[in-house]
Parts: C-alpha cells; sequence; structure tokens
C-alpha cells in the first residue's frame, strides 16, 4: 500500500505537470480560448494584466495540486489503514482541490498587480456573488455537503448496533470538512467580489468579471466536489468492513444512499454544464453582450457601455 | 457605467456625482437600485472613500440616493407620485424576472404586450 500510495500521488503529479506544459506551450492563444469559453472578444492590446491573470492559472494548477497530493499522500501513510480504492479516491479528490487552489490564487495574485491609469471606468450597482456564479451551483456545493452530514447523523444513529466507532469518526471528519469548504467557500466569494476592479475601460471589466466568475465557478465546483469524493472514499471503506454489507438495513441507507445521492450530484452536474454556466455573469451583468454571444453575432464592444 | 478622469480639472467627486444623478434622472439607473458600498466604488475608480462618501451625501442631500442604514445605499424614486410607483413597480418587476431566469428580452416584450393590450 505505501508503494501504490507513492505511485498514485506522482502518477498525479506528474498529469499535472505535463497538462501545464502543454497548456503554457500554447499561452499565446490562452486569452482567446479563454474569451471563446466566456463569451468574450479579445480586443486589440488586451491589458497585459488580465493576460497574465490568464496565464497564471497555468502556473499556480501543477504548484496547487503537486502541494495538495503530496499532503494527502501523506496522511494516506500515516493511516495505513484505507484500502487501494479509497485511497486513490481521496488522491484525486486532493488532486481536483489543488487544481482549483492553484489556479484561483495564481488568478487572484495577478490581479492584485494591475497598474494604475488617469482614466478608471466602474459598474454604478451593487454586485452579489450570484452574479458571478449561478445559485444552481452555490445549491450544489451546499447539497453535498448536507450529504455529508446526513451521511454522519446516520452513522451516528447506527454506531451502536452495526457501525464501528472508528467509521463514525472518519464520516464526522469529513462532514466538517465539508462544511469547512462551505464557510470558506463563502467568506472567500464574498470577500473577491468586495474588492476593487481598477478597470480602465468597460471592456476591461468585463474581462475582470470573466475572472472573477471563472475563480469562483471552480471554488464553488470543488466545494462541492470535496464532500462527493469524500463520501465515495468513505463508501469503500465502509462496504469492505466486515459485518456490514450483512446488514441490509445498514448497507441501503448509509451505504448506497450516498451513492444514489452521488449519481444524482453528478447528473446535477452535467445539468449545470448544459445551461451554460460560464456565461451565467454575462447574463447578469452584460446583458447586451450575453444577447450577442447567444445569437453569434460579432461585432465592437460599444455596447458594452450599458452593461449592468 | 461611471468614468473618472484623474487628470480633469473637474474634481473626481464631482465627476461622479454628476454621472450618478445624470443617470438617475434619465432612468438608467432604475429607483430602487442598490449602490456599490462606498469602499467598493473608491477602490474601483482608484479613489480615496472619502471622495466618494462626499459624492453620496451630496446625492442624498439632492434626494437621488437614499441611504437604508446598514443595507446600503439607494437610487431614490424620481418625479412625482405616480412616477414614483411606476419606478417601483419596474424595479419589482425586473427583480422578479432576474429570480426566474427569464431573457432580458422576453422580459420586455412581456411588458410591451401588457401595455399594447
Amino acid at each position: 500500500m505505501f508503494i501504490a500510495t507513492i505511485l498514485l500521488a506522482l502518477a498525479l503529479i506528474a498529469i499535472s505537470v505535463i497538462a501545464s506544459v502543454i497548456a503554457w506551450s500554447q499561452r499565446k492563444t490562452a486569452a482567446v480560448r479563454f474569451g471563446k469559453r466566456f463569451g468574450l472578444e479579445v480586443p486589440d492590446g488586451l491589458e497585459p494584466s488580465i493576460r497574465d491573470g490568464i496565464e497564471a492559472r497555468r502556473i499556480g494548477s501543477p504548484i496547487g495540486t503537486a502541494i495538495c497530493v503530496v499532503i494527502a499522500a501523506v496522511l494516506l501513510l500515516l493511516n495505513p489503514g484505507l484500502n487501494l480504492l479509497a485511497t486513490w479516491w481521496c488522491l484525486f479528490g486532493a488532486y481536483l482541490v489543488g487544481l482549483t487552489l492553484g489556479s484561483t490564487t495564481a488568478i487572484l495574485i495577478a490581479e492584485q498587480r494591475r497598474g494604475h491609469g488617469a482614466v478608471r471606468v466602474a459598474r454604478p450597482k451593487a454586485v452579489s456573488v450570484n452574479d458571478y456564479v449561478s445559485p444552481f451551483q452555490t445549491g450544489f456545493a451546499r447539497f453535498a455537503v448536507v450529504l455529508g452530514i446526513l451521511v454522519f447523523a446516520a452513522d451516528c444513529w447506527l454506531a451502536a448496533s452495526v457501525s464501528p466507532n472508528y467509521l463514525s469518526l472518519i464520516s464526522g471528519i469529513l462532514a466538517a470538512l465539508g462544511v469547512a469548504t462551505l464557510i470558506a467557500y463563502e467568506v472567500i466569494a464574498h470577500r473577491l467580489i468586495s474588492r476593487g476592479a481598477l478597470a480602465g475601460t468597460p471592456l476591461e471589466l468585463a474581462w475582470d468579471d470573466g475572472l472573477r466568475s471563472y475563480a469562483l465557478t471552480n471554488l464553488s465546483g470543488t466545494v462541492g466536489l470535496v464532500p462527493l469524493y469524500s463520501l465515495i472514499a468513505y463508501d469503500t471503506l465502509l462496504l469492505n468492513t466486515t459485518g456490514i454489507a450483512s446488514n441490509a438495513f445498514f448497507t441501503v441507507f448509509v451505504g448506497l444512499l450516498p451513492i444514489a445521492g452521488t449519481v444524482c450530484v453528478l447528473t446535477l452536474v452535467l445539468l449545470m454544464t448544459r445551461i451554460h454556466a460560464r456565461q451565467h455573469f454575462l447574463r447578469r451583468l452584460w446583458p447586451e453582450l450575453a444577447v450577442k454571444v447567444d445569437n453569434n453575432v460579432g461585432g465592437t464592444y460599444t455596447s458594452v457601455m450599458g452593461g449592468r | 457605467m461611471i468614468s473618472i478622469d484623474t487628470d480633469s480639472p473637474v474634481p473626481p467627486y464631482e465627476q461622479l456625482r454628476l454621472q450618478l444623478s445624470e443617470q438617475t434622472r434619465t432612468g438608467e439607473l432604475a429607483a430602487g437600485t442598490r449602490l456599490p458600498t462606498v469602499r467598493k466604488l473608491a477602490q474601483d475608480l482608484g479613489l480615496a472613500p472619502n471622495t466618494v462618501a462626499r459624492a453620496y451625501r451630496e446625492l442624498e442631500t439632492d434626494h437621488f440616493i437614499e441611504t437604508r442604514g446598514r443595507n446600503g445605499s439607494f437610487v431614490s424614486a424620481q418625479g412625482d407620485a405616480a412616477e414614483k410607483q411606476a419606478q417601483e413597480a419596474a424595479r419589482a418587476y425586473a427583480d422578479r424576472v432576474q429570480k426566474l431566469g427569464i431573457p432580458r428580452s422576453a422580459a420586455l416584450a412581456y411588458i410591451t404586450g401588457a401595455l399594447d393590450s
């Protein structure tokens, strides 16, 4: 198990580094691809700091991944009782968390380096987290966290009769981890949108909104995935425990219910991508630009001046 | 959109006050719209918070905006009583269609249809 854990961790770090090297080699077209994904046209002379922000996530991803995977691997090595499947899900969860945290942190650092010009533009209306992230995505994160709490509650309820005490402890730690990530997300999201945008033109403001939306969308996705992968890791551990599989009630409500919940959540994720979550901020903050994107109409950004 | 030029001979607080009052008067900023906090707008525009606070104070004195305690500053309804009620109804309608996720074009079409019928 010791060697398997190390090999899995090294494989995930290698995948991330290779992906980043490939992405780095394509960095000249990074802004175009980012603009396409978020429905933003790339103007001539795009603000260099915005380009930096887009490219920074390529550097941040492997660093974040390496840190999170190494931490997870060390924790797993200190607790050799987990089976290979549970080890894999834990490491994969750490990989996803590191990917998001690394790229998001890099974007935020790059954003702070913006210069100051004589002309500044700002939106004369207050914005909220829901302008950048679809309420559906936030609901997905909250649902996954609640699922983790329900499993813990069921585990505590059945602990005396069936479940070994250490399993209740593990599910309690996982539920607490889910709640902690959700609270951290809510705090970070509010802090992020209350920060100044420092834009010299409406177009820069739209790109800044795009970067913020990207960071928050990734973070909310991770907040949903952390309890989800924790549950899967927990399930694989649970169903391999002696005496559990023979108890039908326990298997259904603590073993299969989370798996069914997982399937539901993944279905919701698929639906979420279908409703163009990435262009959510355009529809809320730049409705005229969103109409152009929906109609696939090209043109200048003069109409963006009328954005929310 | 608000634009502030720090090289302009017009003081920044006056540029801000003029633009916000103009947008309120023309209806570009609808009644009931929540304005950004003083701190946020100051950061966005690269100004001192006192500059933005001064502009907000003067706008409040001129009844363009109103402060509702800790909820923040909001655009006041302009014109006579009927116009004020219409603006408030429009704000409520806009909030409702946004919550329902109805596209802007459809929301405007419903209004036009209701007015024409």
